[in-house]
């Protein structure tokens, strides 16, 4: 056998000084070159019958070197690391192996250099218990989720009335000039608008409002000094308005009629009430979260981890370029980007170095508490996670689908999820104080149509967005449902339900 | 006279001259009208050896066809040269 030792670790960065015994190095040798002899097919000989001059000016006497390399330095490699009790991130890089004779007798040593994983001392966190927000659901509440449904179930109906009121939905004629001049720009034709959604110019609204149907009107304004069309910024321009049509938002009346609408619901005392659940799950798990998150804090505060700067380099890497996206998805180049916040990417970086190391370090105790916990995700749960990541699945091909799935850096960041969420919910559940009152008190088992099952098991919740076809009628679900959701406390699903 | 590059074509390297070069006996593909002299000759120029005997052989083409279309490879002649014992030529081995 051979010996190894560490020589040094810089900020992650391992470096290994690995011996393999002469023997050992000599047999690997030599069985690199019967297994080559045997394999190549040399014109004039029959497999494996080839002299070693001969099979060594054939194949390259580097191919044998590297066959046998391949079957001695990786093993030495793992065994020390094992023996050094460190894990990589990384794929080492070996140096000192260019131009070794492995048949001279000497001991092979090498140096190894590969990224490991910082070392985690993780606190004790058996003893942290937090006691959970409680949270009554009033009846003002439940009459505002009501409301909401009947919102979302408005109508605009034509009316009897010629005088444009706050809220309508009106149809437009405009004519927009400027300086006398038609400004094409400010123009439109029958052009629906709501008003009272503060998507018009600045005190436009204010003025359409009391306008009579089919009578134009000049009406003045003046441009915002940011108005997207520079030329136009900061001008006074003239709109001829007239309107074509006026309808006003009606609301369905909140009966029994209505609430059959929604999707499993019978009456109106029965929206009522599972409204009322649904609020109840949502507040529970909105409370375990907040569990979940100050027992992460309080652990994150706890621990001790070791530096890394592959893995803080990587998550600044993807800060910055996520910062860059986001500029450049609003159309500003990121050149522009930078000369605007008068900085250099550099100096961004900087910036963002502390969070950087802050979101490694809560991530690799999120993974350490994971594995300490096997809460580790199944490659099943990985995609289901990665779906939801995507979200309105059953619009997309199945081959894009497919393709998604099984493109690995995807599936790294679904991972990376999944973990985060599992980690969550286990905090939550195991870091309340008083776990037992974690219920909405009430006994799910008899009434599901669903395939929700309540025995917590990750991926459930999955499976129900990936069923459903009906994006639209998700509000529905989402309140006419029994509440199942409710049980899972993650942080996508209670935004999900926020609807 | 044609210099020993143009007599000697190239060695045969196989499985049985490679045998043969434990008896300092060493095949090369020669000239075709290259006779026993003058391949003892040019081996001795080329590799620096002493030659003990040459013997040599015409080796026929061998018939070919290609669907309808028929012919021949070339023929050659092969020489079997005998060194003084403990003479070697590197090109056989390798190097």
């Amino acid at each position: 056998m051979g010996s190894s030792e560490v020589v040094s670790i810089e900020q992650g960065l391992a470096t290994l000084r690995v011996t393999v015994d002469s023997e050992r190095a000599t047999d690997a040798f030599r069985r690199a070159l019967r297994e080559v002899t045997l394999r190549a097919n040399i014109p004039g000989f029959r497999k494996g019958k080839a002299p070693r001059a001969v099979v060594e000016r054939f194949v390259g006497a580097d191919y044998i070197f590297e066959n046998a390399i391949q079957g001695l330095v990786p093993e030495a490699y793992e065994q020390a690391m094992k023996d050094a009790g460190l894990t990589p991130i990384e794929d080492p890089e070996f140096e000192g192996l260019d131009g070794v004779n492995l048949e001279s007798g000497d001991d092979l040593v090498f140096t190894a250099k590969v990224w490991v994983k910082p070392e985690i001392e993780l606190m004790d966190y058996s003893s942290i218990k937090i006691d959970r927000a409680r949270h009554e659901v009033t009846a003002e509440e439940v009459d505002n989720v009501l409301e909401q449904l009947r919102e979302d179930a408005a109508e605009y109906v034509p009316v009897e009335r010629s005088v444009v009121q706050a809220g309508d939905l009106v149809a437009l004629d405009v004519v927009g000039s400027v300086d006398g001049e038609r400004a094409e720009r400010l123009s439109a034709v029958n052009a629906e608008l709501t008003l009272g959604k503060d998507d018009l110019l600045p005190g436009l609204e204010e003025k359409i409002i009391g306008l009579t149907l089919g009578e134009p009107t000049d009406v003045e304004i003046s441009l915002p000094d940011d108005y997207h069309d520079s030329e136009l910024a900061g001008r006074k321009a003239t709109l001829t308005i007239t309107v074509n049509s006026i309808k006003e938002k009606q609301l369905p009346e909140l009966n029994d009629e209505f609430a059959t609408t929604l999707e499993g619901v019978s009456n109106l005392a029965d929206l009522r009430d599972r409204v009322e659940h649904n609020l109840v799950h949502r507040a529970l798990s909105a409370a375990l979260m907040d569990v979940a998150r100050t027992a992460l804090g309080k652990i994150i505060q706890g621990s001790k981890v070791g530096e890394s700067k592959l893995l803080v380099d990587r998550r600044l890497d993807k800060l910055v370029s996520e910062i860059r996206r986001k500029a450049e998805d609003q159309g500003v180049e990121w050149a522009k980007y930078l000369e605007m916040r008068g900085k250099t990417e550099e100096e961004i970086r900087s910036e963002l170095y502390e969070k950087a190391v802050e979101q490694v370090q809560q991530d690799l105790i999120i993974q350490e508490v994971a594995i300490r916990e096997s809460l580790l995700p199944t490659e099943r749960e990985v995609s289901m996670t990665l779906l939801e990541m995507i979200g309105n699945v059953d619009r997309l091909p199945e081959a894009v689908i497919q393709k998604t799935l099984s493109d690995p850096a995807l599936r790294r960041s679904a991972f990376d999820v999944a973990v985060r969420t599992a980690v969550l919910r286990w905090l939550g559940q195991n870091c309340d104080a008083d776990p037992a009152s974690a219920t909405c008190g009430r006994d799910h088992s008899h009434d599901h149509d669903h395939d929700h099952d309540h025995d917590h098991d990750h991926g459930h919740d999955h499976d129900h967005d990936h069923d459903h076809s009906h994006d639209d009628e998700h509000e529905h679900d989402g309140e006419g449902d029994d509440g199942g959701h409710g049980h899972q406390p993650e942080a996508g699903d209670a935004a999900a339900e926020q609807e | 006279m044609a210099s020993p590059h143009d007599i000697i074509i190239r060695p045969i390297i196989t499985e049985k001259s490679n045998k043969l070069t434990t008896e300092s006996t060493y095949v090369f593909e020669v000239k075709r009208d290259a006779n026993k002299i003058e391949i003892a000759k040019a081996v001795e120029a080329l590799f620096k050896v002493t030659v003990m005997d040459v013997n040599t052989m015409n080796v026929p083409g061998k018939l070919k066809r290609q669907g309808r279309s028929e012919g021949r490879t070339p023929a050659w002649k092969k020489a079997i040269v005998t060194l003084k014992d403990g003479d070697r030529i590197p090109l056989f081995e390798g190097a």
